[in-house]
């Protein structure tokens, strides 16, 4: 097993260049010069030649390139053009917001989703089974941001219970982390009713009622297990999801100092070695959720446990073989 | 003979699919926006950009039914107006996903081998940037716009259409016919075209339809975000962003719109499921 | 024959499922009775309602959209239909336990082989997570799994395998009844032999009653002592192995050995039985099989057919046998 995760982690590496590389030539032809937008209308020529040269603008695309994967190995994310703070720096001050908000999401989004996605499973047709089915087909339709609006008019401008925008305690994260959790519940509701219907379906929940089991064992330890493997692979979709996108919004909605903020704010000033950096960031955090979320399904189901045991097994022999 | 049964297959799909009410019910509401949006010079009472200071800021009333936002512009007309681009990004942002990432993933599935190995590594590149992620990083290279966003929120789906093409497409190649249709010796595109692409089109097609939902999804959170449609274009994301300074005293300018996105979203989202549903009726009864 | 003691009698047993395209007749008004330690066999085409009175039996019937209108069910005396979810849930697996069709999906895929058996112990002896794996250790290697592979996985094991863990699961509790759903026809053909065999020496040691589904009846001739044929919902013949397979007298019957090939005598092809089954929602009145019968006269499809008695062991449901009596 732990060979099996060495072998993903440096599967990992490739991908990750291929992402530098797309995320980096689509800044390099991003439009705008940030070194106009830096001096202002009134520099001169010899100023923005400077400062071209100082930035390493003037050199060749894989000039830049190359020595910018070379600072990656070194983890150097570059230096923000305004600030002239290390990008690193800057996203790792921004990145205890974000990992927050996410994770706080993510554990109310599967909280929420996965129980009323098992009762409305075994209740099929219910009226429970019918308004949750409706309000997670609103919720998976919403737009988070337009919900964040809707939240800040209720609870902040009218009710005066929370407020608005900021981070200045634990309460500045309710409403993102409501609704944050909305969106990703309805998800996870959905998947969670319908691999549970087919679950309940399955030989083997019947073969555990003819033990004389409870319906409660036999819908949590039997049905719900089988069903996580599927509801786990969308939950770590989600929580990349999170991660990446829907914290964006949230953070703009709210006003909290997050990556995505950080990264929408440096797109606008054409600040490319944040925008890099954050994208960048979150490529990878992403790639490690999902081999995370690989791992653990492994765990789950033996059968994808046993499939990477045995290919070592196999291999191991073949090596044994031809060496003899 | 063989036309008839096709013709009663898909028959019998569009009969499941019109008994489900939720999937009717999403078909008429985006065959309303359509009719909007094609006839919103006939329909909007008044321009997308067309001001009138005096009445800025008036609540729903009678002359505006949505109200008017902080320069006097009819939300009504612009909301009219809105939907023309919101249908317009949902249906072009998903040809050009599905042009780019179908092609790859038929030549992925058809040819096998190193071409498969190419194409899916780099598909695994872009999707390791979360997809809306990889939306915003294109819209902010190829800078704001209605073009360019459609191509942003095309290309950042191109991956997820080339696995599901790819993956259906293999399903069906295993099957015996195909084989046999080789076996007499017909051309690679005859096989595509006549024996692969009908029978592997169904899973495409609900995931072609769930696309536009979020396609039209995207398009509103670029410009919400202000690297999508700018002012004084009516977009309804960017309609949302304009609303956030008068979230206090204009909370109408904030509902409206928003309530259009996700009308037309949730739509588009039962009808894919009712397609799913109904081309796979296992779940159901 | 009178000291045998009745294990089940389930009397006048109808069972429908009602759907939007109307109700399925899946079994209408039988009788059956099974004494203690005997072996009935159920035999039948698929959709004669074999599986459904096996469900009904444990209690397992899909409610939606299943419902028995009537009909009782007794065992040791008491009719389970009117017993309470939570005593139910004791005598499945404890007293009446089943063994399914498709080993292939009757175990949880993510559940060791061990566990699954040592659940259902937990579940029905009072006695320790040891003792009951020591028990189930001790059931793996009566039905021929080395104890060894306790903590393996169903994947990991053939289809025969599996089916014999199935049993051990079935066998574990020292059931009084047990209830086999065809419980070879997913294997194959050289492993069906030693399962069945396994089962029934089992069966035999333990003194279980059984009821095996089957529409194979090479094996019905083989262990059972009593047997009852089905066609569409209904118990059509009934008998001791004797009186079936030397003496059957229904049409449908006489057809169903009509169907297997003899090796003795010298045939020159089968002699299926010609049709389908009728469809369930929509039953013909009067015989069922009559449309497919070689000797149907206008009479059976007029009026119910009365359940005759030929000898003291044998029922048959069928005009000619009426007039016979």
């Amino acid at each position: 097993m732990r060979k099996y995760i060495i072998k993903r982690l440096i599967m990992l590496i490739p991908v990750l260049l291929g992402v530098t590389f797309i995320v980096f030539l689509l800044m390099y032809f991003a439009p705008g010069d940030p070194v106009q937008m830096l001096l202002g209308d009134s520099a001169t020529q010899a100023e923005i030649d400077a400062l071209t040269h100082e930035l390493g603008r003037d050199k060749s695309f894989w000039g830049q390139f190359f020595s910018y994967v070379g600072g990656l190995l070194r983890l150097d994310f570059g230096t923000s053009y305004f600030t002239k703070t290390s990008v690193l720096k800057e996203i790792l001050t921004r990145f205890p917001n974000t990992v927050i908000l996410a994770v706080f999401g993510c554990l109310l989004s599967v909280l929420i989703g996965i129980s009323t996605g098992v009762i409305a499973a075994v209740k099929q047709y219910s009226i429970f089974d019918n308004i949750a089915t409706a309000i997670a087909l609103i919720g998976v339709s919403m737009p988070s941001f337009w919900l964040g609006l809707l939240l800040v008019m209720l609870f902040a401008l009218n009710l005066k219970i929370l407020p608005a925008s900021g981070s200045y305690g634990p309460a500045y994260f309710v409403m993102p982390i409501i609704c944050l959790g909305v969106n990703g519940a309805a998800n996870i509701m959905r998947t969670t009713r319908s691999t549970m219907l087919e679950t309940i379906r399955q030989d083997y929940i019947r073969t555990a009622r003819g033990k004389g089991q409870t319906e409660w064992n036999v819908i949590m330890h039997h049905a719900l297990k089988n069903a996580l493997i599927s509801i786990v692979t969308v939950i770590g979709v989600l929580f990349g999801n999170l991660l990446g996108v829907t914290t964006v919004l949230c953070e703009t909605v709210f006003a909290i100092p997050g990556i995505g903020k950080f990264l929408i704010d440096s797109i606008g000033k054409r600040d490319q070695p944040c925008v890099m950096g954050c994208v960048l960031f979150m490529a990878i955090l992403f790639s490690l959720v999902n081999l995370g979320v690989d791992i653990l399904y492994s765990y789950i189901d033996p059968r994808i446990k046993s499939q990477y045991e045995n290919a070592s097994k196999v291999k191991k022999a073949a090596v044994k073989e031809s060496s003899t | 003979m063989k036309q008839k049964k096709t013709h009663g297959q898909f028959g019998e799909i569009l009969y499941r699919f019109t008994r489900n009410r939720l999937a009717v019910f999403g078909v008429i509401v985006i065959g309303i926006l359509i009719v909007m949006a094609l006839l919103a010079d006939y329909i909007a009472p008044y321009g997308f950009d067309e001001q009138n200071l005096a009445a800025a800021k008036t609540p729903p009333c009678a002359q505006y039914i949505f109200g008017t936002d902080n320069f006097g512009r009819d939300i009504f007309s612009r909301i009219i107006y809105g939907a023309q681009i919101s249908l317009q990004v949902g249906v072009i942002a998903v040809a050009i996903g599905l042009v780019v990432g179908g092609t790859a993933g038929i030549f992925a599935a058809f040819y096998g081998g190193r071409a498969d190995t190419v194409i899916m590594r780099f598909m695994d590149v872009l999707m390791a940037i979360p997809g809306m992620l990889l939306a915003i990083s294109i819209a902010a290279s190829l800078g704001p716009g209605l073009r360019n966003m459609m191509i942003a929120i095309g290309i950042a789906s191109s991956p997820g259409f080339a696995r599901v093409v790819r993956a259906s497409f293999l399903t069906v190649k295993g099957n015996e016919y195909v084989e046999a249709a080789r076996s007499i010796g017909a051309s690679d595109a005859h096989i595509i075209f006549r024996h692969i692409l009908p029978n592997a089109v169904a899973p495409v097609i609900v995931h072609a339809t769930l696309g536009v939902a979020s396609a039209i999804l995207s398009c509103a959170t670029l410009s919400f975000l202000g690297m999508g449609i700018q002012p004084p274009q009516a977009e309804w994301g960017a309609m949302l962003s304009a609303a956030r300074s008068y979230l206090r005293t204009q909370p109408y300018m904030a509902i409206f719109p928003g309530l259009f996105i996700m009308i037309t979203v949730f739509s588009f989202n039962v009808i894919g499921d009712g397609i799913r549903d109904a081309i796979d009726p296992r779940l159901k009864d | 024959m009178e000291d045998k003691k009745v294990l089940l009698d389930i009397r006048n047993l109808t069972v429908q499922y009602k759907t939007r395209k109307g109700t399925v007749e899946a079994v209408n008004n039988i009788d059956l009775c099974v004494n203690k330690g005997e072996t009935i066999g159920l035999v039948g085409e698929t959709g004669a309602g074999k599986t459904t009175t096996a469900l009904a039996i444990m209690g397992l019937l899909p409610v939606p959209p299943a419902v028995i209108p009537n009909g009782e069910i007794f065992f040791d005396g008491e009719d389970l239909l009117l017993k309470p979810e939570k005593e139910m849930r004791k005598i499945r697996g404890g007293k009446i336990s089943m063994i399914y069709q498709d080993p292939m999906t009757a175990l949880n895929p993510i559940m060791t082989v061990g566990d699954q058996i040592v659940e259902m112990i937990v579940l029905h002896d009072r006695c320790s997570a040891a003792e009951a794996q020591t028990k189930a250790c001790e059931i793996l290697e009566m039905v021929g799994i080395p104890a060894v592979r306790f903590s393996e996985y169903p994947h990991q094991f053939s289809g025969g395998m599996k089916q014999r863990v199935v049993i051990a699961i079935a066998l574990a509790c020292n059931p009084s009844l047990l209830i086999a759903d065809e419980p070879t026809t997913a294997l194959d053909v050289t492993v069906q032999a030693q399962v069945m065999e396994m089962m029934n020496k089992l069966k035999r040691e333990l003194d279980t009653a059984m009821i095996l589904i089957t529409h194979d009846l090479g094996i019905v001739a083989e262990i059972c002592d009593k047997v009852a044929i089905m066609y569409a919902g209904e118990i059509i013949e009934y008998g001791t192995a004797e009186d079936i397979f030397d003496n059957h007298r229904h049409p449908y019957t006489e057809g169903l050995f009509g169907s297997i090939p003899n090796l003795e005598e010298d045939q020159d092809r089968l002699s299926p039985i010609p049709g389908l089954m009728p469809d369930p929602t929509t039953l013909p009145e009067g015989c069922n099989f009559a449309e497919r019968c070689p000797y149907a006269k206008p009479e059976c499809s007029r009026g119910a057919v009365m359940t005759s008695r030929l000898s003291k062991t044998h029922v048959c449901r069928c005009i000619m046998a009426e007039k016979e009596v």
